[in-house]
């Protein structure tokens, strides 16, 4: 019989490895259980001030709101400078927000003709100024990608401190979603002589609504 | 993989006498180089970091059957196919078979290095489907039907009048008649020509900057955000990546992205870190309905075996071409691979053969800046010695070469020949060349005396002069 | 007890005898080239209490068998290394190239040679490059000299980094009277010398040096120093080539006040 491809690399592998192959998967098994504490930035900064800052020096636009309640208005005000046009894709799992009834919203996966999008993330890193949003029927992933202008709500409670702590909000989803988008800033490219432009494919911008609550 | 070891003088000549290629080299140092150095100094952890980068791979790579079947066991489990390839050929075939399974037209490509590998565009497009790379970069180069010259930024050898002229051929068709100098409207173009092909595409094929085995995900991480659009919005989703790029679990990859963004850019984090797993969950809005992995192999399971094993920890940061001094003179496009600097240098061989690349691991100073740099500790320049090894022993290094070294340690083994032997050439050499100091122009150095003057020694040799002394 | 040897067991380092006895590794380039290094080297050694000898039967380390792949030759010549400077307190040469070549590369050759690993190993515990063995060994500071100049120092690269050799050399040299230090902009990037390199791939090379000696320039001094006569033959031949006056001395030349004849690659007529 013909062995699979399969069969041949990983029998390079083995033949590399040498012959404990039980020892080696023990060790993979044991290391999910396991796993070492590897060095973490040591930052002493304020979560909440740190994501600003980090967000805001990485040409994100960050703004507090007291409630989800003046999303609306916060947006409308935002909107103002690009025009009259009021057509918006809203991630379904904020179907619920008062938004206002003026708008022709697309509460559905990204689409051509919407130049901006509303998402809720599921956690914010004070580390790196990040947002991480995570797909779901009600979270469809390309909002996050094909707007040029990319709004994002974060309640300031889901800030965590490190990179690392997203993982346990994640696994702790019902399912592991398809995809994990982890956004730390608009898009950019500098791939014409080293000049830094932006947007390449993604956002031009990503601004950031800091909710200290949702209903 | 195709190299070109014949044309490698010339490559070089091309390098150095380019003068675009000389201004971005520069701009890069001013650029990348100096944004990593400050953002390495902006982490005091960056050393420990380096250290558990390292550790994270060395026990990856040691226990790599285990991991990769965690792996696939993940992806599986997750709706996920993955395929193995033994090599090059195979890996392209996979492929092929499942664009041609899903009926495919049209093929959206993010960056994927293993991709340009296995030279998987000429593939596809031999099989009638239209390829479109969407990383800006790599765009630009297919329009030119070029290769990159750096593993990071693809297009450090174009210069914008250049892409000017490139696009001005190509985008008339597409309502961009007038040429343009300016790169955000060069830019501009690419995503205006690029937004609809993403929807349009029946197949997205990305690579992977990391693999979780935990998760069975892949990682990209991308500042356009390129990737996640192909990846999103394609029918079908296939990463093409090397065995070498999983980690254990999602605190692992914490390490290496890390290390990644700053290695590789001096940014703390990209724009755009992306974990993929497996196909549109029911009810999902978006996303692939099918999603497959193709591990490639291409020599790299034989890597793992002796001192070559450490070139698997490589995460493709390009830090070691933008520190290195001869890829910074001539350029990526003189190694003729698609991976040139230190890493190609190694890996090149490693993948394609001496006989395709034996001279890139000569054309090294040793100077071991890359080493001092690589996020994940590769002794690069004890590699490429290893690498000369090998091919001294396969009797591959040039005759001349061969002859000088011989006989040179021949007579290094004879240190009373030695000495006799050089006293009286350094005589002559000494009253032929001290009234000017150096010679400009000595037979058979040419090498040395085509650039620069080769200072005269002195006459006497230290040890005679230091027999004199101790008779004294 | 005196600062001296506290910092020196704050290091870990064993304790310098009073008087060692120290082996001269010339180099093969400093022995046929410019022996003036040599002898600088002597005089600072000697200065330092040190008792110098220089084994008749040296030729050189090896290191061009090494890095062209010929590990068989490499081996011999480290072997015949490894005999010649048995028994001496400690083998000190003027190259940080050599050296790492006799502290890193030796113990790495013999990997697979338990007999012959132990007595490159050996060596290698008790083998210095000079300056770092003023400096971090002996924890002297030579007797001043003087240098009336603005001069520049580039990193070599083996020093730099196999052996840590960076600040050394340049807190020596602040000591010498009338010299004044500049940094040239990436001091620690390679000049482009490579040993065979620079002949088999001169154009690359040449390209190098020319950077570097574009960053020598722009500093405005007119010495360059160094501690590697590789390095410093590459950087002065091109830098003549260029018409440029700027002298290239060894560190250890100035640090000697043994940089009074002509610099490398200058003619003897000259002051």
């Amino acid at each position: 019989m013909i062995p699979s491809s399969r069969d041949v690399v990983l029998g390079r592998i083995r033949n590399a490895l040498g012959p404990d192959r039980a020892a080696r998967a023990n060790a993979a098994v044991q290391r999910r259980s396991d796993i070492p504490v590897w060095t973490r930035p040591v930052f002493l900064d304020d979560d909440t001030e740190r994501f600003i800052a980090k967000a805001e020096a990485s040409f994100c636009t960050v703004e507090r709101l007291a409630s989800i309640n003046g999303a609306g208005e916060a947006v409308e005000r935002l909107l103002a400078v690009r025009g009259p046009d009021r057509d918006l894709s809203i991630a379904p799992s904020l179907i619920k927000m008062p938004w206002p009834q003026s708008w022709k919203i697309n509460f559905g996966a990204g689409r051509l003709i919407e130049k901006v999008s509303i998402t809720d993330a599921l956690a914010g890193i004070a580390e790196t100024g990040s947002l991480v949003f995570c797909s779901e029927a009600s979270r469809p992933a390309s909002l996050n990608f094909l707007p040029e202008l990319h709004i994002a709500v974060l309640r300031r409670c889901d800030i965590v401190h490190h990179l690392e702590d997203i993982w346990p909000k994640v696994r702790a989803l019902p399912v592991w979603p398809r995809a994990v988008n982890i956004v730390s800033a608009p898009s950019r490219t500098a791939d014409v002589a080293q000049i830094v432009v932006r947007p390449a494919h993604g956002p031009k911008a990503l601004h950031i609504l800091l909710v200290e609550e949702l209903p | 993989m195709t190299a070109h070891p014949l044309n490698f003088d010339r490559r070089v000549a091309a390098g150095l006498g380019d003068e675009g290629l000389q201004k971005s080299l520069s701009a890069l140092k001013g650029s990348f180089v100096a944004a990593r150095g400050r953002a390495v100094l902006a982490l005091p952890e960056f050393e420990a970091l380096r250290d558990d980068g390292k550790a994270i791979k060395d026990h990856t790579l040691a226990n790599l059957d285990a991991y990769l079947e965690t792996y696939e066991a993940a992806v599986i489990a997750r709706g996920g196919h993955v395929h193995w390839a033994r090599d090059a050929a195979e890996a392209r075939d996979i492929v092929r078979a499942i664009c041609k399974q899903a009926g495919a037209r049209t093929v959206t490509k993010g960056k994927s290095m293993v991709s340009e590998e296995i030279e998987l565009n000429a593939a596809l497009e031999a099989d009638g489907l239209e390829v479109v790379e969407t990383d800006a970069g790599e765009y630009i180069l297919q329009l030119g039907r070029e290769m990159p010259s750096h593993i990071v930024m693809p297009t450090v050898h174009k210069t914008t009048e250049q892409i000017a002229d490139l696009f001005q051929k190509h985008h008339a068709a597409h309502g961009f008649p007038d040429r343009t100098l300016d790169a955000a409207e060069l830019i501009g173009q690419v995503r205006s020509v690029l937004r609809g092909k993403y929807f349009k595409a029946d197949v997205g094929i990305t690579g992977a900057n990391f693999l979780v085995a935990e998760t069975g995900s892949n990682i990209i991480v991308t500042n356009e955000g390129n990737g996640d659009l192909t990846s999103t919005l394609a029918r079908v989703h296939i990463v093409t990546t090397g065995i070498e790029k999983v980690v254990p679990t999602l605190e692992d990859l914490s390490v290496m992205l890390r290390l990644l963004a700053r290695s590789a850019l001096g940014s703390e984090i990209t724009s755009y870190t992306t974990l993929s797993t497996g196909p549109r969950r029911p009810g999902d809005l978006d996303g692939p309905e099918a999603y497959h992995v193709v591990l490639i192999d291409n020599g790299r399971a034989n890597m793992l075996s002796g001192h070559f094993r450490e070139m698997l920890r490589c995460i493709r940061c390009g830090a070691c071409m933008n520190h290195c001094p001869v890829y910074m003179s001539v350029g990526g496009h003189a190694y003729g691979s698609v991976y040139p600097g230190p890493m190609g240098a190694v890996l090149t061989p490693m993948i394609s053969g001496h006989e395709a690349a034996g001279e890139l691991p000569h054309a090294c100073t040793l100077n071991g800046r890359c080493q001092s740099v690589c996020p994940v500790k590769i002794p690069l320049p004890d590699l490429l010695r290893r690498l000369r090894h090998e091919q001294w022993e396969q009797k591959l290094v040039s005759g001349t070469v061969r002859f000088g070294i011989s006989a040179w340690a021949w007579l290094a083994l004879r240190p009373r020949l030695y000495r006799a032997t050089t006293s009286l050439a350094m005589r002559v050499l000494g009253r032929l060349g001290r009234s000017k100091g150096a010679f400009r122009w000595l037979p058979l150095a040419s090498g040395w005396t085509d650039g620069r003057d080769l200072p005269a020694p002195e006459g006497l040799t230290f040890s005679e002069l230091w027999a004199r002394r101790q008779q004294r | 007890m005196t600062v001296q040897t506290v910092n020196a067991i704050a290091a870990g380092a064993p304790k310098a005898p009073a008087n060692p006895r120290v082996a001269l590794f010339v180099t093969c380039l400093v022995d046929l080239i410019r022996p003036n290094i040599g002898f600088a080297a002597v005089k600072l050694l000697e200065d330092a209490g040190c008792r110098v000898e220089a084994p008749r039967a040296q030729v050189c380390c090896g290191q061009p068998a090494y890095n062209s792949g010929d590990f068989a030759s490499a081996r011999r010549i480290a072997q015949q290394v490894i005999t010649t400077f048995a028994g001496f307190d400690y083998v000190v040469g003027p190259s940080g190239s050599c050296m790492a070549t006799i502290r890193k590369d030796y113990p790495a050759l013999f990997e697979d040679d338990a007999a012959w690993r132990d007595k490159a190993n050996e060596l290698a515990g008790r083998s210095f490059e000079l300056i770092s063995f003023l400096t971090d060994v002996l924890h002297v500071t030579p007797a001043t000299s003087a240098m009336n100049a603005t001069a520049t120092y580039h990193d070599s690269c083996s020093g730099l980094r196999s052996l840590g050799i960076k600040q050394q050399p340049r807190d020596l040299l602040s000591n010498v009277t009338g010299l004044k230090l500049v940094e040239m902009q990436d001091s620690d990037v390679c000049c482009g010398f490579g040993g065979t390199f620079c002949v088999k791939y001169p154009e690359i090379s040449v390209k190098m040096v020319s950077d570097k000696t574009a960053n020598v320039d722009a500093t405005g001094a007119s010495v360059l120093l160094g501690g590697d006569l590789g390095c410093l033959l590459n950087m002065a031949g091109r830098l003549k080539r260029l018409g440029k006056t700027t002298r290239v001395y060894h560190a250890a030349e100035v640090l000697a006040g043994m940089a009074n004849g002509p610099a490398i690659g200058e003619a003897e007529d000259r002051p």
